[in-house]
């Protein structure tokens, strides 16, 4: 049974009060963080299952870079395979920024390590995880507004049928690799996060 | 603590005692303020108000909560995380406040473990609006450690165990999620959960004595032994020898649980105290791991049925042993236990009670039998025929304990592991029909007889001594 906090003990009540608030407000300072020094990259996506997306409230986006095909053809890819004991631990794939001005073209991947590389200028590495043969970035959910999600639901269906690969998400990466996804394209139309 | 109920009938017999004059003033006076009863003043009349204050507040509550979700995609971001902040710090604040008057303490209690729950919910949706999807393993830990903070912070255990059972469904959705959970980590948590058997107790145990709690000693206890297991079940996966790991896992829990310390951890412990805290506590658990331990392994095929189990390489040890700090301290502890239980007494020498010495006795023989069995030599007959023995010993044993402090509980646990037992050779081994329409008649006899004898002579004469 509890006996009353004495009221010289305050802190006892402060000091776990203020530690829940870092909690709660930690995933929006990283957020915000890497919001506001991150370079900005677009990246390949694809709805996972592209006709049953109301299952939950979110739509969970499967992107070119954690696919095992183009990760494959990616050097140091098979080194990390090879130790698939090692799951579980961080791993950086190094993204260059797609050639020529415009910039409605996603970046593509150029290698992959366990440890943090060089980047050569204009190139950003991305933080993610290796699970179960692929490589999740912490960025695969996407929450969809309730009063938006008939619509959006209806031009994903549409757009999968008519041109696949026009799936585009803006996100921010900072200088540790930490990513915050700020827009997501479906064909011409784009969704803020 | 006495019950609410026991305090008004105090309260009312106390104020009569002093108008008879059996007690005086002061006595009265002392009375009151050790069992709180002016804490109770408050009439029914008061209590119905309170009621429908609260059902109240939670309709309101439920109004706020409806209208908010309906508009919630219109409402700006940040207005939105400033609404979940505030929320989460007036719960908590009004429910610190309720706490500190003794006659609101259930309703602040109430409002601190809401505004545990407000914290959870407010991690989850931070996430959701601000697009990480993190781990729900993730999720449940830093809510789990949020809330044992409070827990700390406030004495409280009803946030203890709430903290508990966050950090254990954790800990289960790492082992289901993460490939590989024992090696390998990406991040400070997967450190800390590969270290669960340890992070377990130094997390939880001050708690328990710090709210002197004896559900979350029993659940940091059963939370240990769990994360223990899953360890030495990993240690076996890893190239362990098995005959080391099913020695540990049938011995190492009940050989920690038994040698429990109290005095340990209470340097300054007041005088008013029992020396032993939680100890009774934790030994009932380890005779209870014993007994189902023994009964799983009594079964003839946990015996015949070695598969290629047998696989013996020292160097896997080593690398085994490296890998898995928790088992060796454990190990360490339970022997140092043992090691505490048997330092010069009264008596000024070394040496075990006789239950202790038994219980040593049983451990050693499934240590050295599983062991043997599964690292040197195949003894499916006589390894089945020894467990069985220890099993009988062990229920005869608690029995006997049973009826001499007249403890019906474990009298009953004894008989009912001796009756179990018998059941299962009975069905376990083809005997004719009449052999086990014989058993089942004995035994049922005997359950009837012993169960009848201790009611009426141990437990009357118990009482009559107490």
């Amino acid at each position: 049974m509890a006996t009353p906090t004495p009221l010289h003990r305050r802190w006892a009540f402060w000091l776990p009060l203020v530690l829940q608030l870092g909690l709660i407000l930690a995933a929006p300072a990283r957020a915000i963080y890497t919001h506001t020094t991150g370079e900005t990259v677009l990246l390949q996506t694809a709805p996972v299952d592209p006709y049953d997306l109301l299952r939950g409230y979110y739509v969970t986006l499967s992107y070119q870079i954690s696919a095992s095909d183009t990760l494959d053809e990616l050097p140091g890819w098979q080194e990390i395979k090879e130790a698939d004991r090692q799951s579980n631990l961080p791993l950086y794939v190094v993204l260059a920024p797609p050639e020529g001005a415009s910039g409605d073209q996603p970046w593509t991947p150029v290698s992959i390590s366990r440890d943090r590389p060089q980047l050569s200028s204009g190139q950003v590495a991305l933080r993610g995880t290796y699970q179960w043969g692929r490589v999740v970035y912490g960025l695969e959910r996407y929450y969809i507004p309730e009063d938006q999600r008939g619509e959006i639901n209806e031009r994903i269906r549409q757009q999968h049928l008519s041109e696949p690969e026009a799936y585009l998400i803006e996100v921010k990466v900072d200088a540790r690799g930490q990513s915050a996804p700020v827009s997501l394209w479906v064909g011409e139309k784009n969704y803020r996060f | 603590m006495a019950s609410l109920q026991f305090k008004r009938q105090l309260k009312q017999e106390a104020e009569r005692w002093q108008q008879d004059g059996w007690i005086s003033r002061q006595q009265y006076a002392r009375i009151a303020s050790h069992y709180q009863l002016d804490a109770l003043g408050e009439s029914a009349q008061g209590q119905f108000t309170r009621a429908l204050i609260s059902i109240g507040c939670v309709l309101i509550g439920i109004s706020v909560i409806t209208f908010v979700s309906a508009n919630w995609q219109a409402i700006p971001r940040l207005v939105r995380v400033l609404m979940l902040v505030s929320l989460f710090l007036s719960v908590n604040i009004a429910g610190v406040r309720l706490l500190q008057r003794p006659q609101s303490q259930r309703l602040g209690q109430g409002l601190l473990l809401l505004s545990s729950l407000i914290l959870g919910g407010n991690l989850a949706l931070m996430g959701q609006m601000f697009h990480q999807s993190g781990s729900g393993y993730g999720l449940c830990l830093v809510w789990g450690a949020g809330t044992l903070a409070m827990a700390y912070g406030l004495s409280l255990p009803s946030l203890g165990v709430l903290a508990q059972l966050l950090v254990g469904v954790g800990y289960l959705l790492w082992l289901r999620d993460v490939p590989m959970a024992g090696i390998g980590a990406s991040s400070g948590l997967d450190l800390v959960l590969q270290q669960m058997p340890l992070v377990t107790p130094a997390a939880f145990l001050p708690l328990a004595y710090r709210s002197r709690s004896r559900i979350i000693f029993a659940l940091t206890a059963l939370g240990t032994v769990a994360a223990l297991l899953v360890k030495l079940g990993q240690f076996a996966a890893a190239g362990m020898p098995a005959g080391w790991a099913i020695a540990l896992i049938l011995t190492l829990p009940p050989a920690l649980l038994w040698a429990y310390e109290d005095s340990l951890w209470r340097s300054n412990r007041s005088r008013a105290e029992p020396v032993h805290l939680f100890r009774p506590l934790s030994r009932i658990m380890a005779i209870a791991y014993l007994g189902l331990a023994l009964y799983g392994t009594s079964f003839h095929w946990v015996w015949s049925n070695t598969g290629d189990l047998q696989q013996d390489s020292i160097d896997s040890i080593g690398a085994a042993i490296a890998m898995w700090p928790s088992t060796i301290v454990f190990a360490v502890l339970a022997v140092c236990g043992w090691v505490y239980l048997a330092r010069p007494g009264r008596t000024g020498r070394w040496g075990l009670g006789s239950t202790d010495l038994a219980l040593l006795g049983i451990l050693s023989m499934m240590a050295g039998a599983s062991f043997v069995h599964w690292h040197v030599l195949l003894l499916p007959t006589e390894a089945t025929f020894l467990f069985n023995v220890l099993l009988a010993v062990l229920g005869i044993g608690v029995m006997r304990e049973g009826l001499d402090d007249g403890d019906r509980s474990r009298f009953w646990y004894g008989l009912g592991l001796l009756v179990l037992q018998i059941f299962s050779r009975v069905l376990e081994y083809n005997t004719g029909l009449l052999v086990k329409s014989l058993t089942f008649l004995l035994c049922g006899v005997a359950v009837i007889v012993l169960g009848l004898w201790f009611e009426r002579h141990v437990r009357p004469a118990n009482r009559s001594l107490s």
